[in-house]
C-alpha cells in the first residue's frame, strides 16, 4: 500500500534579501514526505537546509514554486497555526526554545497557545514527558539539564502539541555524544513505535544510516536521494560535497580500491563482518 | 563559574504563608502599606508591629534572613531619620539655628517615618521570601487580567516577566563567561580612574548586547513554531486556587486595618 | 621540561552552602613543552574547572599549580604575565567579538599585555594571515557581520596575536560542519609545528583525540582516572562504561581481533586500518 504524500516541495525557490543584496539559499527543489517516513536531510552549511526546514512550517514562504502540508497551502494564512501545529519544528540551540522556569510550565505553553482543554494539557504534558524519558524533571528548572535532556524537553514541548511531522534542525549539532545518541534514539523511537513522521537536517552522515530516505542538499539544490545504501555508495557524489562519509564505508571503499572483495557498507558491525567472510 | 542560583530571595519551608494564593498575598501587602500610612501615634504601630510579627513567625523564615532586607536600605532609613530629626521639629525646640530646629516632635515624626521604612521593607520582603517569582508572575497576571477588557495586553506581560525570570541564570551565566573571556585576553576591569572603568566595560556589554539579541531572535522563532498567537482563547494549565488559608489571611488583615482606622478616626482610644 | 605542574588540586562550587559540589578531586598530572594533550571527560567531569586554573581564572582552593614558573599559590600570582603565556580560546569563542573593526579586535589581547603599538599591530595582522584570513579584505569590516566560521578564526587570531607558549583549546570544534572542523585542526595542526609549542585541546570527540594528540587525560567525576596514550586508553578501556564513545576504527579493530585477526593493538587512523590489512591479506595469500 503507498503511503500517503504529507508533505509536497514543488519547484522552490528562495533567496535571502537584505541590505546588500540578494543570497540565493534554495533553487527548483522538489520533494515530497511520506507519512509515517523517517527522512535525513543531509547538507553542509550553507547547503540551504535550515532555510528548508523554515519553508516546512511556513516561517518562511517560497518566492517562486508552493508547499503543501497536509493538502494546506504554507502561503494561506488563514491555516498557518494549523500547519505549524501539525508541523512542529525543534531548533539547534537546546537553551533558546525552553520558554519556562518548570519544565511541566515549558510543555504547557504550546496546548495552551492552542486553546486545548486543562484536562487534556495535563493528560498530554505527562504523556509527552514519558514518552522522552523525562517524568522524573517535571518541576525542576531547565537551567540544570545537560544539552540532551534540553533538546528532549524541547522535543516533549513540540509532541504536546500532537503535530505530524518532527521537523529537527540540527537539533544535535550542539550536543556532546551522549546527548546525540539520546536525541536520536527519542526521535527514532517516535518514528517506529509513534508513527511520527521525522525529517532529521544534520550534517553527521552517521545520523541517515537509520533513514527511509536520505536527500543530499548542496549549494541550494538537491544534489541526490535515495535510501541510505543508495547515496552511502555513490561515494564519488558524496566527496563532492563537503559531507564526510561514515568511518566504516570510508574504509570499506578504501579497501574495495585496495583488492578487497567486499561491498560498501554503512556501520562498523557491517564491515567486520564482509572481513570476516 | 558555576551559579546554582535559585533567582530572588526565595526561601523554602512549609508554612501556611508560604501556601497562601500569592494574589492574596500581593493585596494584603498593598492593604497593609495602605494601613502603615494611616498609622498616626504608637498605638496604630503596634498594631502593625503585631500583625507583622506573627506574619514572620508563623512563615517559619530564620529572622537573620528577615533583616538582611533591612540592611539593604540602611542608608535611606538614616538619611531619613537625621533629616527629620534636625529639620522638621517645631513646638518648642531645644535647639534651633538657621533652618535647624531639633523638638521632640521632630524626634518622634523621625522615628515613626522609620518605623512605616522598616515595615514597609519587611512585608514586601515576607511577600518573596515565601513566595517563587514565578508564582508571584501567575499571581501578577490573574490580578491585572480584567484590563484584558481594556484590550491591554496582560498575557503578552505576563509571558514577558516568566520569558525574563527563566533567562536570568543563563545570561548570567553568559556574562560569565564574556567576563573569563576577556580576562584571559588580559582585561582588567578594576585598574585605572573611572572613564577607563567604564571602557573596560565595553569588551563585555558589547558581546552581551548581540548574544541577549541572538536569544530573542531565536526565542522569537521557538514561541512562533509554538503557535504563540495562534488564538486568543489561551488555556492554562496551572490554575490559582483560593482555600481557606486565603479567607483566614484575609479576615485577619481586614481586622488590623479596621483597627488601624478606628484608631486613625478616635473611634477608639 | 615541564612547563605545568598540578599537584593535589581540588576544587569546590559552593563551599558552606546548600548547593555544594565538588568539581576537581586530588588531580596530579605535569604536562612538558612540545606536547600535544587533550583532555577529555563528559559533561560534569570537572574538565573546565581544571582548565580554568592554567590561567589562573579560577582562584586555587587546595593543592598546588605551577604554570611556566608563576606558583599560583603565591599570594599575588602574576596573573598577567601568566595569562599572556597561556592563550586560552573557550568554546564558541565567536560570541566574544566586540571591536568596531577586526583589527581593533586581534589587537585587544596584544594591547592589553603592554605590547606597544606597532608591536601590537604587527602581531595581529600575523596572527590575522596565520589562521587563513585574508587580511587585506577583512581589517577594516566589522567582527560582527562575518560569518560564523570567519568569526571563529578571528578570535583565535585574537589569542595567538600575543604569542603564547601554551594554547588551550576549550572543544575547538564544537558546532562546525565535517569540512569546517578539519579546517580548524588541521589549523591547529599547523600552528604546533610553527607558533605555540605546547597545546591542550577539551574535546568529547573521540575521532579528534585519537587523530591529533599524543597523550590524553581523563576525568570523571571530578577525578582524574587515565593519563596515557589514546590507543592505550582506547584498546584497553570501555569507554562507554563512563560515557565516552570509542572511536570506530578501534571499534572495528577491537571486534575484528574478537574474530581471529591479529591486528596491531595501535591503529588510530583508518589508513593505518587498511595498511595493516592489506599486509594481513598479502601474508595470507603466500
Amino acid at each position: 500500500m503507498e503511503k500517503e504524500i504529507i508533505i509536497k516541495v514543488e519547484n522552490v525557490d528562495f533567496a535571502y534579501r537584505t541590505n546588500e543584496g540578494k543570497t540565493d539559499a534554495l533553487c527548483d527543489v522538489s520533494l515530497d514526505i511520506k507519512k509515517g517516513e523517517f527522512v535525513v536531510l543531509l547538507g553542509h552549511n550553507g547547503s540551504g537546509k535550515s532555510t528548508l526546514a523554515k519553508l516546512l512550517n511556513g516561517f518562511l514562504t517560497p518566492d517562486s514554486g508552493k508547499i503543501t502540508v497536509l493538502g494546506m497551502d504554507t502561503t494561506d494564512e488563514s491555516h498557518i497555526y494549523d500547519i505549524r501545529s501539525k508541523v512542529g519544528l525543534v531548533f539547534q540551540n537546546p537553551d533558546n526554545q525552553l520558554v519556562a522556569s518548570i519544565i511541566e510550565d515549558d510543555i504547557a505553553f504550546g496546548p495552551e497557545n492552542l486553546g486545548v482543554p486543562r484536562e487534556e494539557i495535563i493528560r498530554r504534558v505527562a504523556w509527552a514527558l514519558d514518552v522522552v524519558n523525562m517524568s522524573s524533571y517535571r518541576k525542576h528548572t531547565p537551567f540544570k539539564l545537560s544539552g540532551g535532556q534540553k533538546q528532549r524537553i524541547a522535543i516533549a514541548g513540540i509532541l504536546a502539541m500532537l503535530p505530524e511531522v518532527l521537523v529537527l534542525d540540527e537539533s544535535t549539532a550542539m550536543l556532546d555524544p551522549k546527548g546525540r545518541g539520546e536525541v536520536l534514539d527519542t526521535i527514532k523511537k517516535l518514528n517506529k513505535e509513534k508513527g511520527v513522521t521525522v525529517i532529521l537536517i544534520t550534517h553527521y552522515m552517521d545520523e541517515a544510516i537509520d533513514a527511509d530516505k536520505v536527500v543530499v542538499l548542496d549549494k541550494g539544490k538537491i544534489l541526490t536521494c535515495g535510501t541510505p545504501k543508495e547515496i552511502f555508495s555513490d561515494v564519488e557524489t558524496i566527496f563532492s560535497t563537503q559531507l564526510e562519509l561514515p568511518v566504516a564505508t570510508k574504509t570499506s571503499y578504501d579497501l574495495r580500491l585496495a583488492g578487497f572483495d567486499i561491498p560498501l557498507v554503512l556501520t562498523d558491525e557491517e564491515l567486520v563482518e564482509a572481513l570476516c567472510q | 563559574m558555576n551559579r546554582d542560583i535559585t533567582f530572588g530571595q526565595y526561601y523554602p519551608a512549609d508554612s501556611f504563608i508560604h501556601k497562601l494564593d500569592p494574589r492574596i498575598k500581593l493585596l494584603i501587602s498593598i492593604v497593609f502599606i495602605v494601613a502603615i500610612f494611616l498609622c498616626e501615634y504608637y498605638w496604630a504601630f503596634l498594631v502593625c508591629f503585631l500583625f507583622l510579627t506573627i506574619a514572620v513567625i508563623v512563615s517559619k523564615i530564620p529572622v537573620r534572613n528577615i533583616f538582611k532586607s533591612i540592611k539593604a536600605i540602611i542608608i535611606i532609613l538614616l538619611v531619613t531619620v537625621i533629616i527629620n530629626v534636625l529639620f522638621s521639629g517645631r513646638e518648642n525646640p531645644f535647639f534651633k539655628w538657621g533652618f535647624v530646629s531639633i523638638s521632640w516632635d521632630g524626634i518622634q515624626f523621625a522615628f515613626f517615618m522609620a518605623m512605616r521604612l522598616i515595615f514597609l521593607v519587611l512585608a514586601t520582603s515576607l511577600v518573596t521570601l515565601t513566595t517563587t517569582p514565578m508564582t508571584l508572575t501567575d499571581g501578577l497576571e490573574s490580578l491585572i487580567s480584567p484590563l484584558k477588557l481594556i484590550k491591554f495586553p496582560v498575557h503578552d506581560v505576563a509571558i514577558i516577566m516568566s520569558i525574563a525570570l527563566r533567562f536570568i541564570p543563563t545570561l548570567m551565566e553568559e556574562i560569565d563567561k564574556i567576563i573569563m573571556a576577556q580576562k584571559a585576553r588580559g582585561a582588567a576591569f578594576d585598574e585605572g580612574n573611572l572613564l577607563k572603568k567604564i571602557k573596560a566595560l565595553i569588551p563585555i556589554l558589547v558581546p552581551l548586547f548581540v548574544s541577549t539579541f541572538r536569544i530573542a531572535d531565536e526565542l522569537a522563532l521557538a514561541l512562533d513554531a509554538r503557535c504563540y498567537n495562534a488564538t486568543d482563547a489561551r488555556t492554562k494549565m496551572k490554575e490559582l486556587k483560593l482555600s481557606w488559608r486565603d479567607f483566614v489571611a484575609s479576615l485577619f488583615t481586614l481586622g488590623m486595618l479596621a483597627v488601624v482606622v478606628l484608631l486613625k478616626l478616635g473611634v477608639i482610644l | 621540561m615541564s612547563i605545568i605542574e598540578v599537584k593535589n588540586l581540588e576544587f569546590v562550587y559552593g563551599k558552606n552552602t546548600p548547593y555544594e559540589k565538588k568539581a576537581l578531586d586530588d588531580i596530579n598530572f605535569s604536562i612538558n613543552e612540545g606536547e600535544f594533550v587533550g583532555i577529555v571527560g563528559s559533561t560534569g567531569s570537572g574538565k573546565s574547572t581544571l582548565v580554568q586554573h592554567i590561567n589562573g581564572l579560577i582562584k586555587l582552593q587546595s593543592g598546588n599549580i605551577e604554570v611556566l614558573d608563576i606558583n599560583l599559590s603565591d599570594k599575588k600570582p602574576n596573573l598577567k604575565l601568566l595569562r599572556q603565556g597561556v592563550g586560552m580560546l573557550f568554546q564558541y569563542p565567536e560570541y566574544q567579538l566586540f571591536a568596531d573593526t577586526v583589527l581593533q579586535d586581534v589587537m585587544f589581547g596584544p594591547t592589553n599585555f603592554d605590547m606597544d603599538k606597532e608591536e601590537a599591530k604587527e602581531s595581529a595582522i600575523n596572527a590575522i594571515k596565520m589562521v587563513g584570513l585574508d587580511y587585506e579584505a577583512i581589517k577594516e569590516r566589522s567582527p560582527l557581520e562575518l560569518s560564523g566560521g570567519q568569526k571563529r578564526r578571528v578570535a583565535m587570531a585574537g589569542v595567538l596575536a600575543y604569542k603564547p607558549q601554551i594554547l588551550v583549546l576549550d572543544e575547538p570544534t564544537a558546532g562546525l560542519d565535517p569540512k569546517g572542523k578539519k579546517e580548524m585542526l588541521d589549523l591547529i595542526t599547523s600552528l604546533k609545528g610553527n607558533m605555540v609549542k605546547t597545546i591542550i585541546m577539551v574535546s568529547h570527540n573521540m575521532d579528534e583525540i585519537s587523530k591529533y594528540t599524543s597523550r590524553v587525560i581523563v576525568l570523571n567525576n571530578s577525578k582524574l582516572i587515565f593519563d596515557t596514550t589514546p590507543a592505550d586508553l582506547f584498546y584497553n578501556n570501555e569507554l562507554e562504561e563512563i560515557d565516552l564513545l570509542t572511536p570506530h576504527i578501534v571499534r572495528i579493530v577491537k571486534q575484528l581481533n574478537q574474530k581471529g585477526f591479529n591486528l596491531s593493538r595501535n591503529i588510530l587512523t583508518e589508513q593505518q586500518l587498511v595498511n595493516e590489512l592489506k599486509k594481513t591479506k598479502a601474508g595470507s595469500n603466500e
